[in-house]
């Protein structure tokens, strides 16, 4: 294509296959990211969690001291 | 994370257990002194002593300890993909040589060196298919192509071929027999196409596009005394799935009239483009189409399913060529064992490397037509 006015020929040209791949692995890039979030955010639940329940044992032990 | 302008429930629980356990302690240590304090009295200068603003992390973490959960918080919410910059450079320059291999090799429909490949190739199934279902070409007619198309369209007709608008009662427009199979439904070798087509058979209709309202249009009593065989519904069914096959067959490398390589069945899934009806592109003439009129125009210069089987050489070839890196990469760059090395599907590397592969393909294949 050499002018704007040719979008047939523009559209023409463009290999299908791969830019149906290039979006496919978009999705597939997108949807490995919701999963590392969701990874790190049940992580750093746990992590709170974990320094939640230290803090309680620290306050239990106190009350057995 | 020193400061909170709002209230922390769960921090303000845990200051009033530190409270209590504060008050505890405390008669307990009286205790055992020797005397004893009114539990009143203890709670009442605990509260006192409990500050009224809102509870905050350094209340109870020292700053070191606030600092190293934060680094740790950062860290978790940053982890990613561990590709380093080698990784993407690989991946880079094989989606650029496979662009190169599809400006080379596939360029226009009907014009590369592998479109001339696919269109020999779907040759041969015509004319293979057609040996299977019965087809005894006179002498002389033996390799002809032509020959096999016109056998199949003879044994596969449908009742939803209509070529031209005025077979169609105008309703559709422009129907014409370079655009007329990316307007029927039943021509597209997808489940949709599947489907439209034995639902046109058994109701004698024919479903179309209509790109200029972007919706579907059905016509009716178009059969022309084609009726399906079987007694049974599952039986018609049957018939109805052979039917449609052996049309896509018949037309997959265009009508047996066809002066050149003919019009083929349109890329399935591309029925879509036809409800597009949006977009404002201009034409040579200045006039204004939609997207779906320039993508049925793009089907009209030879853009088919033998086209789409040719562009996607590259493809294939681009994704064996990152998993080859992949694995090289991590043999002898990063030492791994060839088990270690392995292109596995669910790796994030794998697929981010896939990702810039093909993104680099991509923009090379953007390059052509600028």
């Amino acid at each position: 294509m050499t002018s704007w006015g040719s979008w047939v020929k523009f559209f023409g040209e463009l290999n299908i296959a791969a830019w149906a791949r290039f979006g496919m692995q978009g999705a597939k890039e997108l949807q490995l990211a919701a999963e590392r979030e969701d990874r790190n955010l049940l992580e750093l639940n746990q992590q709170i969690s974990d320094e939640w329940d230290e803090l309680l044992e620290r306050s239990r032990a106190l009350l057995g001291d | 994370m020193a400061t909170r302008p709002k209230t922390d429930p769960y921090l303000e629980r845990l200051r009033a257990i530190q409270a209590e356990t504060t008050g505890i302690e405390a008669r307990i240590d009286a205790l055992e002194s020797g005397y004893a304090i009114d539990a009143d009295t203890v709670d009442k200068f605990i509260e006192s002593q409990v500050s009224s603003r809102p509870a905050r992390y350094d209340d109870f973490l020292a700053e070191g300890e606030i600092k190293d959960i934060a680094l740790r918080h950062s860290q978790a919410m940053n982890k990613g993909v561990e590709c380093d910059a080698l990784d993407y450079a690989l991946a880079a320059v094989c989606g650029l040589l496979s662009g190169l291999l599809d400006v080379l090799l596939v360029g226009s429909p009907g014009d590369g060196v592998l479109d001339a490949a696919t269109d020999n190739m779907f040759g041969r199934m015509v004319k293979e298919f057609a040996g299977k279902m019965g087809w005894s070409p006179r002498e002389g007619n033996e390799g002809s192509l032509q020959s096999a198309i016109g056998f199949l369209e003879r044994n596969f007709k449908v009742g939803y071929d209509q070529a031209k608008h005025t077979d169609v009662g105008s309703v559709i427009k422009p129907l014409t027999p370079k655009n007329h199979h990316a307007k029927s439904a039943g021509h597209y070798p997808d489940i949709i196409g599947l489907i439209g087509s034995i639902s046109n058979q058994f109701t004698d209709t024919s479903t179309f596009f209509d790109s200029k309202k972007g919706s579907f249009v059905y016509v009716a009593g178009t059969g022309k005394g084609v009726e399906l065989k079987g007694d049974t519904v599952s039986a018609k069914v049957f018939a109805g799935f052979v039917n449609w096959l052996g049309h896509c067959m018949s037309d997959v490398t265009g009508s047996s009239g066809s002066q050149s390589r003919g019009q083929g069945l349109p890329i399935p899934f591309t029925e879509f483009f036809q409800l597009c009806n949006f977009g404002k592109f201009p034409n040579d003439e200045g006039q204004w189409q939609s997207f779906a009129t320039v993508m049925t125009q793009v089907y009209e210069q030879g853009y088919d399913l033998r086209h789409g089987v040719a562009a996607t050489f590259p493809v294939v070839i681009n994704d064996l060529l990152v998993r080859a890196v992949f694995t090289l990469k991590r043999r002898f760059a990063d030492g791994l064992s060839w088990e270690g090395c392995l292109p596995k599907g669910d790796s994030p590397e794998m697929q981010r490397m896939a990702t810039v592969g093909v993104g680099a393909m991509c923009l090379v294949d953007l390059g052509m037509p600028l």
